[in-house]
């Protein structure tokens, strides 16, 4: 899993170490430790802990030494995940391809190599909204959005958003708009006039 | 014959390999690799400079070997880490047939070996890794229990679960909840 922006294991003052299993791995890392001011406090195997959280820089520099030890910052999963689940929501959702043939859950699972429970549940937790209804809004709004913004018909609409069929469109969109989408495009374009 | 193969006890990840490399750097010996418990030297050395590079070595918690039945008992050792710690597959055939192919020795012979100098069954000795492994992918907290079970070849979350509570007095589950306060991780090389 790539992330451009990775959120570090920060958990109050200890940081999580991946790949430290013997003696050795704790000297090396006290011997990176001992080259810097930080105020350590221990060091175990997989974890530094520190006597106060550490700043945005000092934390960047620290992990920039540990991984050229080959070691690994275990990073939020929870915060990862979800972040990237929104990004392949969002790319695909804006995406000029039809979504018919796409399965959300499959792409996920074999994007974060999880079962798409674990990956649901997180989302879930962190969202306060389940996966699927939040992929469910964004569908709603990019149709909104294609409504206000182009000519195409509620069927071209179904067809590129992957919905199996513009009654099942309409019915998810009255369903969490209160509107039809004939409506929705009707009340947009007396506002605008 | 001089020998150009040196073996080390103890070695178990890369950071072993960095601190072997460092102390051959520092007493200039030339070689042609180093891997877990072995290094390959390009010409023969000493026997001064072999001497004091089992005393630099000691001070780091390893030792050499010379050939004989400590360095098997250490080459099963390192197979048996290497497959658990660092393989991308799991291992396709049996552990037993995994080991006495790779040492060109009759199993019932290492294993009676083994058994008689450490006092645990090499078994014994592979579940206590396959544990600590356990152990350390619920410390990092990136995969659920099945998907660890799954990852390291168990038929099944129950036989892991049960395995791990034998082995550790805790269930995997309150493991977890108690890592925060001790992680309770074992080197690999002291297990």
């Amino acid at each position: 899993m790539c992330l451009e922006k990775v959120e570090y294991h920060m958990k109050e003052t200890a940081l999580k170490i991946k790949g430290m299993v013997c003696n050795r791995c704790i000297a090396a890392i006290e011997d990176l430790l001992a080259q810097t001011d930080l105020p350590v406090k221990k060091v175990s195997l997989g974890m530094i802990e520190f006597a106060r959280p550490l700043g945005e820089f000092e934390i960047r520099s620290l992990i920039g030494k540990i991984r050229k030890l080959g070691f690994e910052i275990v990073s939020k999963r929870q915060a990862s995940i979800v972040a990237k689940i929104k990004e392949m929501v969002q790319e695909l959702v804006n995406g000029t391809q039809p979504m018919e043939s796409l399965k959300f859950s499959t792409l996920f699972q074999e994007q974060f190599h999880f079962h798409y429970d674990t990956i649901s549940a997180y989302f879930s937790e962190a969202e306060g909204i389940t996966l699927e209804k939040y992929i469910v809004q964004q569908r709603l709004y990019k149709v909104q959005e294609l409504l206000k913004d182009t000519n195409l018909t509620l069927s071209e609409i179904a067809f590129r958003l992957g919905y199996s069929s513009v009654n099942y469109l309409s019915a998810q969109f009255k369903n969490n708009t209160g509107l039809t989408p004939s409506h929705f495009r009707k009340i947009d374009i007396k506002d605008l006039a | 014959m001089e020998e150009l193969v040196l073996h080390i006890k103890n070695m178990v990840c890369p950071r072993c390999i960095m601190a072997v490399e460092d102390i051959l750097d520092n007493l200039s010996v030339a070689y042609q690799n180093l891997t877990l418990g072995q290094v390959r030297l390009s010409v023969p050395i000493s026997s001064a400079v072999r001497v004091r590079l089992g005393e630099s070595i000691k001070d780091l918690g390893f030792e050499l070997l010379e050939p004989g039945k400590s360095l098997l008992i250490s080459q099963i050792k390192t197979l048996i880490v290497q497959q658990i710690h660092y393989s991308e597959e799991p291992i396709q055939v049996n552990f037993s047939t995994y080991i006495s192919e790779k040492l060109h020795q009759d199993y019932g012979y290492l294993s009676r070996l083994f058994s008689t100098v450490e006092g645990i069954t090499i078994e014994k000795f592979i579940v206590k890794q396959r544990i600590e492994k356990v152990k350390e992918f619920l410390f990092y907290d990136e995969l659920t229990l099945s998907e660890i079970g799954h990852k390291m070849n168990y038929s099944s979350v129950a036989h892991l679960s049960a395995q791990f509570k034998k082995e550790t007095g805790m269930t995997p589950t309150s493991y977890k909840q108690n890592i925060s306060g001790d992680p309770d991780r074992r080197p690999l090389d002291s297990l």
